[in-house]
């Protein structure tokens, strides 16, 4: 499962960033995934127990905060939920748009000791 | 007791890929080589788009591919047939082509030689989004057996694209299916893209994708250090 991949990655890089704080294990795991990214939260959380599984993260509590995909209308400046919107201004029907937020797919921070 | 503590962590989850990307962006940019990652759902036409256009140009423009998919290397075989240089390359379990995956595949090109080197990425519309492959233009090619409203239902895909092939237009009359539609969804996620409707099959439109390649590669030679 594609999620599986990318999980092994965030694990590997929550590692790498315990050990180079000179903390042994890692007790949570805050992660910010996009409406827009190429992770579902609910796959992620699936997998999450077997990939963490012999590393040091095996103690540790997936929170996942899932950012809204977000766009600004550049003819009326309203800010809008993209993907509910698909893509239109509800308030003057325009397709021109910036997206601002929902890409995301990072460690947004850890706990460790 | 051991105090624990926050760590902030700025790295991207892809940072090993992007790392390789911009390599690889370096490597294309001093060897005036154009590349175009060709993405789109199974089965749209890319394969069949390249064929065709390898064949039309090979006579003016020295071409070489890289293919993607799980198994086999039948993509790869069907363009040497046309006598355009491919190499595949086999994800087995995987969903996309990462950077490295195409920089290994690189020991088999002289870039020096080349003027357009196509990857043809995993048909898949959703993983090979993320992954920068160090290419000048990403482009998407939708077959209209697809259905016009595809571009919405795969936003980060088609809003990621800057060429967009509408593929297999010798079929809209048997479809049915409604041009307008589609280009209105395509302009709603991507108004910056540049469209071109074709047929690999019969040859219409391809005339004018060949006008943006020569154009392109022109533009990319004269960035070249």
């Amino acid at each position: 499962m594609h999620e599986t991949g990318v999980m092994m990655e965030i694990v590997h890089l929550a590692e790498k960033h315990a050990k180079k704080n000179g903390a042994t294990k890692v007790i949570r795991l805050v992660l910010q995934i996009g409406q827009l990214s190429a992770v579902i939260p609910e796959a992620a959380k699936m997998c999450y127990p077997f990939v963490i599984n012999g590393t040091m993260l095996e103690q540790c509590k997936l929170a996942i905060e899932v950012v809204p995909a977000l766009g600004v209308c550049k003819q009326c400046d309203t800010k809008y939920n993209v993907v509910e919107q698909e893509f239109k201004c509800p308030n003057c029907s325009s397709d021109q748009h910036e997206i601002i937020s929902g890409r995301e797919l990072k460690i947004k921070e850890l706990i460790a000791m | 007791m051991e105090q624990s503590r926050i760590i902030q962590v700025t790295e991207s989850i892809f940072s090993e890929n992007e790392r390789v990307a911009k390599v690889l962006r370096q490597k294309f940019a001093d060897s005036g080589v154009l590349v175009l990652n060709l993405v789109s759902s199974p089965g749209s036409g890319k394969t069949t788009i390249l064929e065709r256009t390898g064949t039309d140009l090979k006579s003016e423009l020295n071409m070489g591919v890289i293919e993607g998919d799980q198994q086999t290397s039948n993509d790869a075989d069907r363009i040497a047939r046309t006598g355009v240089a491919a190499v595949q390359i086999n994800t087995m379990a995987g969903c996309h082509l990462d950077a490295p995956m195409v920089e290994k595949a690189l020991e088999s090109f002289d870039l020096d030689k080349l003027d357009i080197l196509f990857i043809e990425n995993v048909g898949n519309l959703v993983c090979p989004a993320e992954f920068d492959l160090g290419e000048d233009f990403r482009v998407l090619a939708l077959s209209v057996t697809e259905g016009e409203d595809k571009p919405i239902k795969y936003p980060v895909m088609f809003m990621s694209a800057q060429v967009i092939l509408v593929n297999k237009i010798d079929l809209v009359p048997i479809l049915g299916f409604k041009m307008d539609e589609c280009t209105g969804y395509l302009k709603r996620v991507n108004s910056q893209a540049t469209l071109f409707e074709l047929s690999a099959r019969s040859g219409e439109g391809m005339e004018h994708w060949y006008q943006w390649l020569r154009q392109a590669v022109q533009t990319k030679k004269v960035g070249k250090k």
